[in-house]
């Protein structure tokens, strides 16, 4: 069919195939920038176009509707390389974070401002409601919707969108353009999907249809005989190697217990069989001529289940050992199946794959007992957890090809080095052979710290010499990437009448579905980052984690202690009701402070021995006295209507800033022949700002001005290693490295500074702008790089970090909020929500507002609407974005503030610490805590559904 | 798959057309036959679009809305009563909204709105291309994919009738859409799967519900509403829960001076 229309304001003429999606063909004809991410559901808006002047989804329609039509896109906005006013607005507003639909919400906003004038925050959510945003918590985009009309009005137009700090310092701590914002929102190319070469195969994956089966016979001769097929891979003619997806320090603490295909299914969505094909229609084809024979299995889903004598066993493994294998070994394997592999476990993590145990560990320190006997207060509650999904915009993705005889892989991933080690082992070459290049990642959340994908797409290159592409549908993203640990967490404390605590107490069982992944690690951390939040001589706790056939779980923001954090302060607000005392003033009386060590952190060493650890900057002090005072702790507030009550909560919040004595993260900074530098540093930026602290801690040690330096990161072979972007390491890791480097440089350019001035270095110092400024004399980066680079020269000047670290910085946080609960309905209304959190020295202040945003609202989800929901069969019922209820522009809180309390860490960089996850801990005890403040029930278990509240206020049974 | 794309520049052409070919379809603003939950099943797609269907025409005894009036239109019409837009707006997302139109909502029978029990608290007819109309539970029951919806007609739009919805979050999935016309003897509902119930209210009760406490009220609700939700327990919910939850819903609507009917 020959179709005319208007893009972009150029006329245009085609022939197309009229049924063609319209979001498939714009991105085949070259706009990038109209994305998909939810596969014809129309709520991401990722596919916004302004169709004849209204703004809708390409993803549902076809390219024959737009014949004689005008279309608009994000490539319509700006001039060139310029932003449009709308885009600057929302760089410097900080919404511009993954960036995945950030040229979506600038058409969406450029169409409102368009429309309306002054806009309410009603035309501003109503704007918005076509847009999901996973990263930053839609608040801060009424401050860019107001930047914008102002710019487009006065295009000079600027005004501070964030709290600054550190007046001492001329860049770090101050708000500045993200550095790859521009590229972003201008919908430019950056992610995996933009790389994919024409002629570029497809890989697609057939998926288990049961929970826990085996594949007792599969074939595939017809598959292969289709034109256009490359390659079929099945657990047949595939690497017999075991890995762990976690993305984790070798040796990992995760069991090897995942195999690029494998005979035993222990999950609906597990991989039978692959296609390689040269699209994907003959690889759906393909997939559907693969025959399949199964023997089924009874599977187990629960944690109490999964526990019983009598359960299935998901994984009636081979089991070996690196080191520390226990005595029984032999025997425990003689009961091995061999069509269910192998589990390859690197250290003792008091696994029991043969009862279904994936891992376990206690810890005390005191006598919890003794404790117990001393309080003249003991509660004992029970608190559940759900599975809930990162559900990044873009799904997962990896794009591999060859380069002579290297493999490249591009991913989507926070630990490239990893991908890197786990892909060489896998496909059994040397890492030198294989290069990871981190692209934009469009969300990851955790999830991205699992390498779910690149093993089998880089095998598929390897093997045919073939690109391929292996992008996750939204399906796919719900079965086959990770979720929350659902968890069962009882938590005993005793108190003395006046409030202190006696003894704490936690027993945490913890479902991590049919892999091992992160199944130590996540139950611990929810250990380490809620049980040091309060003061007590005695403390023990127990984890145990339990294999099942749920969907797999892994890493998500929190990492465990949004969980756990969610049991024990509700459970201190619990006490609190016992103890007939207001919960806050328990929580003051316990709290932990600077200068107290947490003797407890010696038992939570995430599978190695751990060490006590000094906090020495807390700011939640301040946090808790402001927050109180903002949301006028103690007054009752009442509504109008009758049936509505009100109620307050709170809860205190604590993370890490990376695993000291674990991490490291490595940098270099080379000074350029013209004076500028390019920094190249290992760390992965998921979008939240991490390129952007490298220009900073540059620019503020080398005094260069922004525009002069470049950063490079996440690629393995242009910049050296790094641990990953995982347990909020960022900042303080590799930001720590690029610090180190910066510093290294610095010595280096006084050293040649010297030399050319006739100077000590003593007497020299680095100025703004670039110079080297002596007692007699001056020189420029520019002058000290041409000498450096001449034959007399000493060679490019190279600065280096390596950052390690064995001191914990922790950072701290209180939130409060106001909640509305209808007595009727059982329906929760969050009024207010104010998150004061204390990141150190925030060094891009709108970014890590834009963060804690993010993770309080994505925390308000799991709270109150999200839930992965299986049947009975295991299969997920909730695959989609309708269906996986996630927080749009209308659910966030009609009051929502955040607030950086400034403390100044003396390890991190600039006194830095970190800020993102620790936001996702504090909305469930909060809510809860206020809901039972609100009318007097307790919900004990998230998501805080209308039918539970109903059933505590005795409406249901 | 669509394979041909065409625009019939009249109604009768457009329905010879489509009595002509039966792999062929008419097509309005596209959103539900390319959704996800959609298998398009026709090849021959007959565009809706120059038909000049796209028009709001009414006064205060008779509203006729075409059938290719996007919901958007809905929502920024004066000419179009507060019930519509409210349920227009049950589509969250703007960019669906000025999509959609009313008469694909009709046709595909599942579209995730508010407009079925809206329009059938109204009294509104759908009108197809032959000059027959439909009251919307019997399209509902009866509409095939060969009539043509041309409009749909409101004789009193200015009624009073009152929306309530229960979901998750602002973008997922309605559990259940109501709507009450002001006698609130009627009430019609509309659940994943089941697009249009009704839920019929013996006067005594209507009447004597404001002299009731709110609790004896649902109670007295109870097995009405349990009787018209569907019998399997919901995604997002139990059935003991849908059916309090409706039941509370309209009692609220019953018992405004209760705090109810917002």
């Amino acid at each position: 069919m020959k179709i005319t229309y208007t893009l972009n304001s150029a006329e245009k003429e085609a022939y197309v195939d009229p049924g063609e999606n319209l979001q498939s063909y714009l991105q085949r004809i070259g706009i990038r920038s109209v994305r998909n991410s939810d596969d014809r559901h129309g709520i991401t808006g990722s596919d916004t176009i302004v169709f004849d002047g209204k703004t809708v989804n390409a993803s549902l329609m076809v390219v024959a509707q737009i014949d004689g039509h005008s279309l608009m896109t994000v490539e319509s906005l700006g001039q060139g390389a310029r932003m449009h006013p709308v885009q600057s607005a929302m760089v410097d507003a900080g919404v511009v974070q993954s960036g995945y639909n950030s040229p979506a919400a600038a058409l969406l906003i450029a169409d409102l401002l368009a429309r309306v004038e002054n806009p309410s925050r009603e035309h501003i959510d109503d704007a918005l409601s076509s847009l999901y945003n996973r990263a930053t918590g839609y608040q801060q985009f009424y401050t860019a919707v107001r930047l914008a009309e102002k710019r487009l009005k006065d295009p000079a137009y600027q005004e501070q969108v964030a709290q600054e700090f550190r007046d001492d310092l001329r860049i770090v701590g101050k708000n500045h353009p993200k550095v790859d914002g521009a590229k972003l929102v201008q919908g430019k190319k950056a992610f995996v999907e933009d790389m994919v070469e024409p002629g570029s195969c497809v890989l697609k994956m057939l998926h288990s249809p049961y929970a826990h089966a085996y594949i007792t016979d599969i074939d595939v001769t017809e598959a292969e005989k289709i034109p256009g097929v490359v390659a079929v891979l099945t657990y047949k003619n595939t690497p017999d190697v075991y890995f762990t997806p976690a993305g984790q320090s070798f040796p990992e603490p995760s069991p090897y217990d995942r195999r690029m295909f494998a005979q035993k299914l222990v999950h609906v969505g597990d991989r039978v069989a692959a296609v390689v094909a040269e699209d994907e229609h003959i690889a759906q084809k393909a997939l559907s001529t693969i025959h399949v024979t199964y023997e089924k299995l009874q599977p187990v889903f629960s944690i109490e289940d999964a526990q019983k004598e009598d359960a299935p066993i998901v994984h009636k493994s081979r089991i070996s050992y690196g080191v520390g294998a226990p005595d029984d070994l032999e025997q425990v394997n003689s009961q091995a199946d061999e069509r269910d592999g192998r589990i390859e476990i690197q250290f003792p993590i008091g696994a029991d794959p043969h009862k279904n145990k994936a891992a376990s560990v206690s810890g005390s320190i005191g006598n919890v007992e003794e404790g117990f006997k001393q309080a003249d207060v003991v509660i004992e509650r029970t608190y559940q957890t759900t599975q809930v999904q990162c559900t990044p915009l873009e799904t997962h993705v990896a794009y591999t090809r060859m380069d002579g005889d290297r493999l490249v892989v591009h991913a989507s991933t926070q630990v490239p080095w990893h991908v890197r080690r786990v892909v060489a082992r896998v496909l059994g070459i040397s890492e030198h052979r294989v290069r990871v290049i981190k692209e934009r990642v469009g969300g990851g959340y955790g999830s991205k710290q699992e390498i779910l994908l690149e093993e089998v797409c880089a095998y598929a290159t390897w093997i045919t010499g073939r690109p391929v592409l292996l992008h996750f549908t939204r399906e796919e993203e719900y079965t086959n990437s990770v979720s929350r640990f659902p968890m069962n967490i009882r938590v005993k404390l005793g108190a003395k009448r006046d409030g202190r605590l006696t003894a704490m107490y936690m027993d945490l069982k913890a479902n991590t579905g049919p892999f091992g992944n992160h199944c130590l690690t996540v139950p611990m951390n929810g250990c380490s980052k809620s049980l040091p939040l309060f003061l007590s001589d005695n403390i023990a706790f127990d984890v145990n984690v339990f294999y099942s056939n749920i969907m797999p779980t892994g890493a998500y923001q929190g990492y465990g202690a949004p969980k756990a954090n969610f049991a024990l302060q509700t459970a201190i607000a619990e006490l609190a009701e016992a103890l007939e005392m207001d919960p806050l003033e328990v929580v003051e009386k316990n709290r932990v402070d600077e200068g107290v060590t947490l003797e407890i952190l010696r038992c939570l060493g995430e599978g190695r021995e751990g060490a006590p650890a000094e906090i020495e900057s807390c700011g939640l002090r301040e946090a808790v006295k402001q927050g109180a005072e903002m949301i006028e702790w103690g007054k009752k507030e009442t509504s109008s209507d009758p049936f509505v009550r009100i109620g307050k909560g709170m809860a205190l919040v604590q993370q890490g800033s990376g695993l000291p004595g674990l991490d490291q993260s490595n940098a270099a900074i080379r000074l350029l022949t013209d004076g500028s530098i390019l920094v190249q540093s290992g760390g992965a930026d998921l979008g939240t700002g991490f390129d952007t602290i490298c220009m900073k801690v540059a620019s503020e040690v080398l005094c260069l001005d922004p525009e002069r330096i470049s950063v490079l990161t996440g690629d393995t072979d242009t910049s050296s290693f790094d641990s990953g972007a995982f347990a909020s390491s960022g900042t303080f890791f590799s930001g720590g490295a690029v610090l180190k480097a910066a510093e290294d440089l610095k010595i280096k350019v006084l050293k040649t500074a010297s030399e050319m001035l006739s100077e000590p270095v003593e007497d020299l110092e680095v100025v703004f702008p670039e110079v080297v400024q002596g007692r007699k004399g001056s020189v420029s980066f520019t002058e000290i790089a041409r000498q450096t680079f001449s034959g007399e020269g000493s060679g490019q000047l190279t600065g280096t970090g390596s950052f390690t670290c064995d001191k914990a910085a922790f950072p701290y946080g209180a939130h409060f909020v106001q909640v509305a609960v209808d007595t009727r309905t059982g329906a929760v209304t969050v009024q207010k929500y104010y998150a004061l959190q204390d990141c150190g020295t925030p060094i891009n202040p709108e970014l890590a507002e834009g963060q804690i945003y993010g993770g309080v609202l994505k925390a308000i989800g799991h709270s109150l609407f999200e839930e992965v929901i299986l049947d009975e069969e295991g299969r997920s019922l909730t695959t989609d974005l309708e269906t996986y209820a996630v927080p749009m522009i209308g659910d966030i809180p009609e009051d929502f503030r955040v607030k950086l309390i400034e403390t100044c860490d003396p390890y991190g960089p600039f006194g830095s610490k970190s800020v993102s996850e620790i936001s996702m801990n504090g909305a469930a005890p909060a809510i809860a805590n206020a809901i039972h403040d609100a009318v007097g029930v307790w919900v004990r278990d998230w998501p805080f559904t209308p039918e539970k509240i109903l059933k505590g206020l005795g409406r249901l049974n | 798959m669509i394979e041909q794309f065409s625009r019939p520049s009249t109604i009768e052409e457009a329905v010879e057309h489509r009595t002509r070919t039966a792999e062929s379809g008419y097509y309005a603003g596209g959103t539900w036959i390319n959704h996800a939950r959609t298998e398009c099943t026709i090849t021959h797609a007959l565009s809706l679009e120059c038909l000049g269907l796209d028009q709001i025409t009414g006064s205060a005894k008779q509203l006729s809305i075409g059938a290719m009036v996007t919901f958007q239109q809905l929502v920024d019409s004066k000419d179009v009563p507060a019930s519509i837009q409210a349920a227009a707006r049950g589509i969250y997302s703007r960019n669906v909204r000025n999509m959609a139109t009313v008469g694909g909502a009709l046709a595909s029978k599942w579209a995730p709105s508010s407009l079925y029990p809206v329009l059938a608290a109204l009294e509104a007819r759908i009108r197809v291309a032959d000059g027959t109309s439909y009251s919307v539970s019997e399209y509902l029951t009866s509409g095939t994919p060969q009539q043509l919806i041309t409009a749909v007609e409101v004789a009193e739009p200015q009624q009073d009738v009152r929306l309530f919805y229960e979901a998750r979050s602002r973008g997922s999935r309605h559990l259940y859409t109501g709507a009450a016309r002001d006698e609130r003897l009627a009430v019609y509902l509309s659940f994943p799967g089941v697009p249009l119930t009704e839920l019929s209210l013996e006067k005594t009760l209507v009447d004597s519900a404001a002299r009731m406490t709110y609790d004896a009220l649902v109670d007295q609700l109870l097995p009405l509403c349990s009787a018209a939700v569907p019998k399997k327990d919901d995604l997002h919910g139990s059935r003991e829960y849908l059916s309090y939850s409706v039941a509370a819903r309209v009692a609220m609507l019953l018992q405004p001076s209760q705090g109810g009917d917002k």
